[in-house]
């Protein structure tokens, strides 16, 4: 079971240009998926049009083997989206926080509040299950955004930059948990960092202008790099030859 | 739904902020404020209590302000609804509470009630818009109704409505229409807007 983006258009504003047109991409059901590309490529776009969090403007969104569309509440349960920014809350410990999610999906408050406890253990901040979100720092903060998606046991899981703005330890610390995470359930990652990231993904996206320029595993886009490209900037390497930015070595 | 309410401060923040009001417009029922006025007399008179009414929409405004809407748009159980039935049941509960009191007090908590209402419509109405600087309207209103809002020391314009004596009719149904307008607004718009 995965999710499909079929022949969708999408614009902000009726008389605006669109973001995608036309766009046909389905998400790999396994392993780590990431989604690159410049700024304004559309990955957010497709991020929150896969995340039910906005609605196409033509064509469909659909989870695969059960079709059901991201207007349904069905399909939003099955999805778990991490935004960009994971908003703290001063109200709530990271357990009531990951809980308080988890209900929103849909579960009932008991199973929400043990899920909650697991899944703060999974992604290692169990000591921190009773510390309020907005103590908690950048790296801590992700993780509790992973938790979230574990905590309602999602199908498919969301991360829209989710290393953006952390130190290398926390980076570290959050592929760990990644890596871990993705054995059990697809994850689809957008992201500009593609030296870390590179090793670790099943497959990689390249968008470009609201379309898909390249798809396919990790070794197939590492195959476009500069043969002259030191070992440690092969991912950057195909990513600039890819884009047609030119040599990059 | 307890975390809901938690993350809204429905157990702190709404039950603080009720007492707060109530208690200080009782406090200051009848201390009186004179504002130069750039209309009229040149003066304008009104009870500090009014300004205390701006207390109920303050509060609003930072309730809806602890939104998440990046969490809450992808939820199943959607949000929006309970939030305006939470924000609109506290601001009549504000104005029931002011009600009960007149009952038994002085008329001029009659003022508080009804100024209490048209506020929270204010707050309502312009948060989809503002976000959390929706609290300057209804002090905008309020400061405004002093400079610019009376023909003379105790005669305001009618479209005032927040410096009226407590028993004027067109008052209280321009008090109740901004806030049937401020919760048709937070329901049309708020869907439509990040917020």
């Amino acid at each position: 079971m995965t999710l499909l983006l079929d022949r969708v258009t999408f614009r902000y504003h009726r008389w605006s240009r669109p973001v995608l047109s036309h766009l046909t991409y389905e998400v790999p059901g396994r392993g780590l998926t990431i989604l690159l590309g410049p700024n304004g490529a559309g990955k957010s776009t497709t991020m929150a049009l896969l995340a039910g969090t906005a609605a196409p403007t033509a064509g469909k969104v659909l989870l695969t083997g059960s079709r059901l569309s991201s207007t349904s509440r069905e399909y939003r349960r099955h999805v778990a989206w991490l935004p960009q920014k994971v908003p703290s809350s001063r109200q709530l410990t990271a357990r009531e926080y990951v809980a308080y999610v988890a209900w929103l999906k849909g579960e009932n408050r008991s199973d929400a509040w043990a899920g909650a406890g697991s899944a703060l253990d999974q992604v290692g901040l169990g000591e921190q299950q009773g510390d309020k979100t907005a103590r908690l720092s950048g790296g801590q903060l992700r993780r509790v955004g992973i938790a979230c998606a574990l905590a309602h046991d999602a199908r498919v899981i969301l991360l829209d930059e989710p290393t953006a703005g952390l130190d290398p330890h926390q980076r570290t610390v959050f592929r760990d948990v990644l890596r871990e995470v993705t054995e059990k359930t697809p994850v689809l990652m957008s992201t500009h960092d593609i030296v870390d990231l590179a090793d670790e993904a099943d497959t990689v996206t390249l968008m470009d202008g609201g379309r898909v320029r390249h798809h396919g595993g990790t070794p197939s886009f590492l195959d476009h790099a500069h043969p002259e490209a030191a070992p440690a900037r092969r991912a950057e390497s195909a990513y600039s030859v890819l884009m047609g930015l030119g040599r990059a070595q | 739904m307890i975390w809901w309410l938690r993350q809204r401060g429905a157990l702190g923040l709404l039950p603080g902020a009720l007492l707060a009001f109530a208690v200080s417009v009782v406090l200051t029922l009848h201390v009186v404020l004179v504002f130069p006025a750039f209309l009229g007399d040149h003066t304008m008179a009104t009870q500090l209590s009014n300004f205390l009414c701006l207390i109920p929409s303050v509060a609003l405004v930072v309730c809806l302000e602890r939104r998440m809407p990046s969490v809450e748009r992808s939820a199943v159980r959607r949000l929006d609804a309970r939030d305006v039935a939470l924000v609109a049941g506290f601001a009549l509960l504000a104005t029931g509470v002011a009600m009960t009191m007149a009952i038994f007090g002085p008329d001029e908590l009659w003022t508080a009630a009804r100024n209490n209402l048209l506020f929270c419509g204010f707050a309502l109405g312009a948060w989809p818009l503002l976000g959390h600087r929706a609290t300057l309207l209804p002090a905008f209103w309020m400061m405004q109704a002093m400079f610019l809002g009376g023909r003379s020391r105790n005669d305001p314009y009618p479209w005032v409505i927040v410096t009226e004596e407590p028993g004027v009719v067109h008052a209280a149904a321009g008090a109740a229409a901004v806030f049937l307008a401020g919760v048709l607004s937070l329901i049309c718009f708020v869907p439509r807007t990040a917020r």
